[in-house]
């Protein structure tokens, strides 16, 4: 709750700039082509991107959409380290701390892309009249997709200032996992929804289980910044 | 309890911040680290609480090396550095929120209000407070859990001398409960006549040791 609160207040300029950027590129879709609600709704998001067609603009909102949650990850997790280590970890361990801090990430961006979805779906309604039907696969799938990009982005965050070899392994055995599934791993709406809670439940237990260990490592990194 | 610092080693990036300390801490009694701004006080407090952890040596907690377990010390509580709490929630609040992760009772939350002289504004927002109310309500948070072992840094910043005053009779009967406190300031004179022991903090050394005789006045 508090973090959520956190995020709130500290980011609104950042919520308020991802709406403008998404609707600014729906919009660009919809003067330019003879898209279906369906497909621009998919197209705004980046959710069918293929790299080999090269369309940028889709290439953007993948990336510029995982950019936005990695920030948001990273705003929530190094928060209390900055400025609360005294007052918070003396009273918590910290595997309960990383348990709470990756649930509210989740929670956060669940919120977030949900608030999203619905600014887009209520644009697509005023503009066609409609709404898009069967949003909860794409949107499952793609919070779960952005999941596991955070909790990758923290691993190698995590891996570059402790040396760990457990937080290597990790890191590897995630990318692993999404390299089998390279075909498709960019075509978020493509990638079965099985596969993908599997990647992203195996992410947050190696999380939950390694970082913990080597908590006072990235405590020394985030207070020398 | 008993709190064993040996040679205790710390650098950052190459940099030798405290080099081969070795302490003892012991129930009962008040501790004084002074030495100028930068002399290593404030990193020795945080390897104390294991937020760092040292470059060689090792500290243990009644024998046990805490920091291989990954673990933080038990009992303990500090105030490190400058007082941080969220600055739209009120004081009480702030405490509030610390409270439910230890599971401290709101009668002990208004009783260390009450102790730092700061009952009256705990309906102010943090942000609205000033700097001694600050650390009034840092000091607050150390106290309110009933820790054995409280770790300060720089506690009087700011404070007015009547609740400095106060506040050293505070940590002299917290100590007669059988507790560590572990004071660290920059000023000797603040910390002088209250603590039993006093090490100098001087380029990352503890250079020397004075046993203070309280009762020389």
């Amino acid at each position: 709750m508090n973090d959520a609160i956190y995020y709130m207040k500290k980011n609104k300029k950042l919520i308020c700039f991802s709406i403008f950027i998404f609707m600014t590129i729906l919009f660009m879709y919809f003067f330019s082509t003879d898209y279906s609600s369906e497909e621009l709704f998919v197209k705004t998001f980046g959710l069918n991107c293929n790299f080999k067609e090269g369309n940028w603009l889709e290439i953007f909102s993948l990336i510029f959409c995982s950019c936005i949650y990695i920030y948001i990850s990273f705003s929530i997790f190094i928060k209390d380290m900055q400025n609360n280590v005294g007052n918070i970890f003396l009273r918590i361990s910290t595997r309960k701390w990383i348990l709470y801090k990756i649930v509210s990430i989740f929670i956060i961006s669940f919120i977030s892309l949900f608030f999203n979805y619905i600014v887009l779906i209520l644009t697509l309604f005023f503009i066609r009249h409609h709404f898009v039907p069967l949003i909860v696969f794409p949107f499952l799938n793609h919070i779960i997709y952005i999941y596991i990009i955070q909790l990758l982005s923290l691993f190698i965050f995590d891996f570059i200032n402790t040396n760990s070899k457990i937080i290597l392994l990790s890191i590897l055995i995630i990318l692993i996992m999404i390299v089998v599934r390279s075909k498709t791993i960019f075509s978020i709406i493509s990638i079965e929804l099985i596969y993908l809670r599997f990647l992203c439940i195996l992410s947050f237990i190696l999380y939950a289980w390694f970082i913990p260990k080597k908590i006072n490592l990235i405590f020394e990194i985030v207070k020398e910044k | 309890m008993k709190i064993e610092v040996k040679n205790v080693s710390k650098s950052f990036k190459g940099v030798s911040i405290l080099s081969n300390i070795s302490m003892t801490f012991e129930s009962g009694k008040i501790y004084g680290l002074i030495g100028r701004n930068g002399s290593g006080k404030s990193v020795f407090l945080k390897l104390l609480c294991t937020f760092y952890e040292p470059s060689d040596g090792e500290i243990l907690y009644d024998g046990i090396n805490i920091i291989k377990m990954g673990k933080f010390p038990p009992y303990t509580r500090a105030l490190i550095e400058k007082p941080y709490f969220i600055a739209d929630l009120t004081g009480y609040e702030n405490l509030k929120l610390l409270a439910k992760l230890s599971l401290t009772d709101d009668e002990k939350i208004i009783e260390s209000l009450k102790k730092v002289n700061l009952c009256e504004d705990k309906d102010k927002k943090f942000s609205q407070y000033s700097l001694g109310m600050k650390q009034k309500l840092g000091i607050a948070q150390v106290l309110m859990d009933d820790p054995k072992i409280i770790i300060l840094d720089e506690p009087f910043n700011g404070i007015e001398e009547k609740t400095t005053e106060e506040l050293r009779q505070i940590f002299i009967d917290e100590a007669k409960k059988d507790k560590i406190v572990i004071i660290a300031t920059h000023i000797k004179d603040d910390i002088e006549k209250m603590v039993d022991i006093l090490y100098k903090f001087d380029d990352g050394k503890v250079s020397t040791i004075d046993t203070i005789d309280k009762n020389k006045d």
